[in-house]
């Protein structure tokens, strides 16, 4: 039945098929490089408040002129639009602190229950934002996520360790998206623009269905209870980093779009959820603001028809009901 | 269980190991026993339509021979039987949902039945597959099979089952009744067209996926926007399916089993019937012999003739799916080869270069296309109803990025497609054989580096799944 040579042949084939890519896979690098440059605007800056969010701040926060109604403080945004705890957490320990700048104030504004929803942001078009902020070996991201983008079967498991650059597609793909952009750019406008018309062809509100997925997902964790196990949120990690580096830490919940009357309608579950949250964050010596219930934030500052972001034009009135929550954190 | 599941890369080795262990007729109960394992791996019931049909198909073609008096009865209950299981899984609630909409305009009650059954993966192809061998077996071009193992093997074979080449019983039959010699170079070739299907897929495809969809999520695209998803959506399909067809021929290839080919370069055609004679060629021929041609085909003058093109169109609409965007899409592909008769018989194409040709073709593609994509009719219209002439500038630049974007995924096509080519070929002797060793095992293990290093962070079903 077998011709020897042809299925020796076969064989070489095969182990050629098998081995080559895996041994590609171990000479490339498995994560996309560390971007250090946030580290040198921070020391060259060295702001007394430093703000970590995802595009809830674009409009939401002017920073020179909460600086300036904060007694002429210098403020720092650290946000990137997409980010979730996990990139929080490596922003806040590979950032700012190893920026030993030591702001009077690190300030993280955040969604209902992102705050304990680790892997909310952390796959698909997420996951090179979170790749830059973090060191090739980062016991945290093992603790919390490492089984996760494992797999959780031992045939992923075994798969991901012969071909290992599984999370190396990330960066390829933000990496086919840059040429992309920059092939166009060739012959048009400038990236920065062609991105910003990209953004706003498929803002969330121009996406039919999109705007709810994305509350729901914001939301996931409406309906159990508030766990700040470390193996399972980045919360306790981003506290007892701060703790570490002696820095003040304080965490405010952002308003998301209300109803016609001004009021955000709130399950019972959520109030409880956010009751322990707020309990537990104060246990652990840090500050919590919630802007949920505040009514000087009202709906025409929200972008329409249901989306969280601030409206352009309410960017100014927005970033003084935030220097109103954040005041009583700093000292006079 | 589906071709890019990590179970399947359990599966397909445990059968292969098996299967060149035992004889041809313990080949063939592998085979069955192996398909049904993976048609009811997530849906067992999935099997009862299949069984069905197998036992109804099976006995009403020995039946033909048997009682030469009885064919036609045997031969009308055996569609029947096959129109009925479409009917009921496919079609019924797409007919009440009409029905209910009339009874509504003319204003009586609607019917308060509720008919949604979940759609069985390949129903349309195996359906289609057993009525060819049936109607063959009426004709007399094969003879009814004997031997129910060979027939549900026939019907099962887990490669090409939920999403082909409809196979017909003249080529299938024959290999499951003829001893399979194990081939080292034919299983080269399989495990790099498998790779190259895998590529496809999940590269490919399921790249173009995300900017498919989030063109189709806008509520209000713009004309450039809306057409550069369109673009996408045309790469995907194509990557797709043809990924899948890549697959099951390259697994057949691995038992010894040759598969039809059903893809060859569509996007090069020149012309629309050219494209059909390209694209998914085991359902046009299988439609071309079963519906076209004893509808009457060229015969009784083109006003007759053009009614049986339109007609076998709209059943190849309603083939896909039980939604009035694909009967549409039918009809303007029947449409666009009547057009395409007519400028023929005025001598018109004569005068287009090859290049021309391919464009146009490929740009009436495109439009069958969002006939296709896009199921809501309201949305259909406003897609059509955009302007080029009212777009910002900006908006033909986010098209130009996301064709862009969608082309670099597409590259490995283009290169297949030149390297595969006939110029390819003469100039450069490039063919696979030629290739060696070496150069086979080195494209095959960049398309596994590619499917490790470029794969689609998110995956889907095969798009022909759902027909």
């Amino acid at each position: 039945m077998f011709k020897s040579k042809e299925s020796l042949r076969l064989l070489i084939f095969m182990a050629l098929v098998l081995t080559v890519p895996a041994v590609v896979s171990h000479v490339l690098p498995a994560k996309g490089h560390f971007d250090a440059k946030p580290i040198a605007r921070l020391r060259a800056k060295k702001p007394n408040i430093v703000i970590l969010s995802d595009s809830m701040v674009d409009n939401g926060v002017d920073p020179e002129l909460l600086g300036k109604l904060l007694g002429g403080r210098r403020v720092e945004l650290l946000w990137y639009g997409g980010t979730a705890s996990a990139v929080w957490y490596f922003r806040l320990k590979n950032y700012i602190v190893a920026s030993d700048v030591h702001p009077e104030l690190v300030c993280i504004l955040f969604r209902d229950c992102v705050l304990t929803n680790p892997t909310f942001r952390t796959g698909g078009i997420y996951r090179s934002k979170l790749e830059t902020a973090m060191h090739p070996d980062e016991p945290t991201y093992q603790l919390v996520l490492g089984k996760g983008f494992a797999g959780e079967g031992d045939m992923q498991r075994w798969l991901d360790k012969i071909y290992s650059l599984d999370a190396r597609r990330y960066a390829l793909h933000e990496k086919i998206e840059q040429s992309s952009l920059r092939l166009v750019a060739t012959a048009g406008p400038a990236v920065s623009k062609l991105r910003r018309w990209i953004n706003h062809t498929f803002a969330l509100t121009n996406l039919s269905g999109a705007g709810a997925e994305e509350a729901a997902a914001v939301t996931k964790a409406r309906q159990s209870k508030f766990d700040p196990d470390p193996r399972r949120s980045f919360l306790p990690h981003m506290v007892a980093t701060a703790a570490e580096a002696r820095l003040p830490l304080c965490f405010v919940r952002v308003k998301r779009h209300p109803s016609a009357d001004g009021t955000v309608e709130q399950s019972e579950s959520l109030r409880k959820y956010i009751s322990d949250l707020r309990k537990w964050i104060e246990d652990h010596g840090c500050f919590f603001a919630d802007d949920t219930e505040n009514a000087a934030r009202t709906p025409d500052m929200f972008v329409q028809p249901v989306s969280d972001h601030t409206a352009a034009s309410a960017r100014e009135r927005s970033t003084e009901l935030y220097a109103d929550k954040l005041r009583p954190f700093l000292s006079p | 269980m589906t071709f890019h599941s990590l179970n399947y890369l359990i599966f397909l080795p445990a059968v292969l190991a098996l299967y060149w262990a035992l004889s041809r007729r313990g080949q063939n109960v592998l085979l069955v026993a192996a398909s049904y394992i993976f048609y009811g791996w997530e849906h067992p019931w999935f099997l009862l339509p299949l069984w069905g049909s197998t036992l109804v198909d099976f006995g009403c073609a020995l039946g033909m021979e048997r009682f030469p008096l009885r064919r036609r009865l045997l031969l009308v209950t055996s569609i029947v039987v096959s129109v009925a299981l479409l009917g009921t899984f496919k079609y019924a609630g797409f007919v009440l949902e009409n029905v209910n909409v009339l009874l509504t305009d003319f204003g009586s009650d609607p019917l308060r039945v509720v008919f949604q059954l979940v759609l069985p993966a390949g129903l349309s192809f195996y359906t289609f597959q057993s009525i060819g061998y049936v109607v063959d077996v009426y004709v007399g071009r094969v003879r009814a099979e004997r031997n129910l193992l060979d027939y549900a093997l026939y019907v099962s074979f887990f490669p090409q089952l939920v999403a082909g080449p409809i196979e017909r019983a003249g080529h299938m039959l024959p290999q499951y009744h003829s001893n399979r010699v194990f081939d080292p170079v034919g299983w080269r070739a399989g495990l790099t067209l498998m790779l190259w299907g895998f590529f496809k897929k999940i590269v490919i495809a399921d790249n173009a996926a995300p900017i498919v969809n989030k063109v189709f999520a806008l509520t209000h695209p713009s004309f450039p926007v809306i057409w550069a998803g369109v673009f996408g959506f045309a790469v995907q399909i194509y990557a797709d399916f043809s990924g899948y067809t890549d697959i099951a021929r390259g697994t057949a290839r691995l038992l010894g089993i040759e598969l039809m080919h059903n893809f060859n370069h569509p996007y090069i055609a020149t012309s629309p019937a050219d494209f059909w004679r390209r694209w998914h060629i085991s359902l046009s021929s299988w439609l071309r012999d079963f519906i076209y041609i004893p509808l009457g085909g060229n015969r009784g003058g083109p006003a007759r003739a053009s009614f049986h093109l339109i007609a076998t169109f709209a059943i190849t609409g309603l083939w896909h799916g039980a939604s009035w965007n694909y009967v549409l899409w039918g009809l303007y592909w029947g449409f666009l080869i009547l057009v395409q008769r007519f400028l023929g018989w005025l001598g018109v194409t004569k005068w287009f270069p090859w290049i021309a040709k391919v464009a146009m073709t490929f740009g009436v593609t495109c439009v069958s296309w969002l006939l296709f994509r896009e199921r809501n009719l309201g949305k259909l219209l406003h897609d059509f109803s955009q302007s080029p002439f009212a777009t910002a500038t900006g908006q033909w630049w986010v098209g130009a990025y996301l064709i862009t974007l969608v082309f670099i995924y597409a590259a490995p096509l283009i290169i297949h497609l030149v390297a595969t080519s006939d110029f390819a070929r003469r100039r450069f002797a490039i063919t696979w054989p030629n290739l060696g060793l070496l150069g086979e095992a080195g494209v095959a293990a960049l398309l596994l580096l590619g499917i490790v290093l470029a794969r689609s962070i998110t995956t889907s079903d095969f798009i022909y799944f759902q027909f």
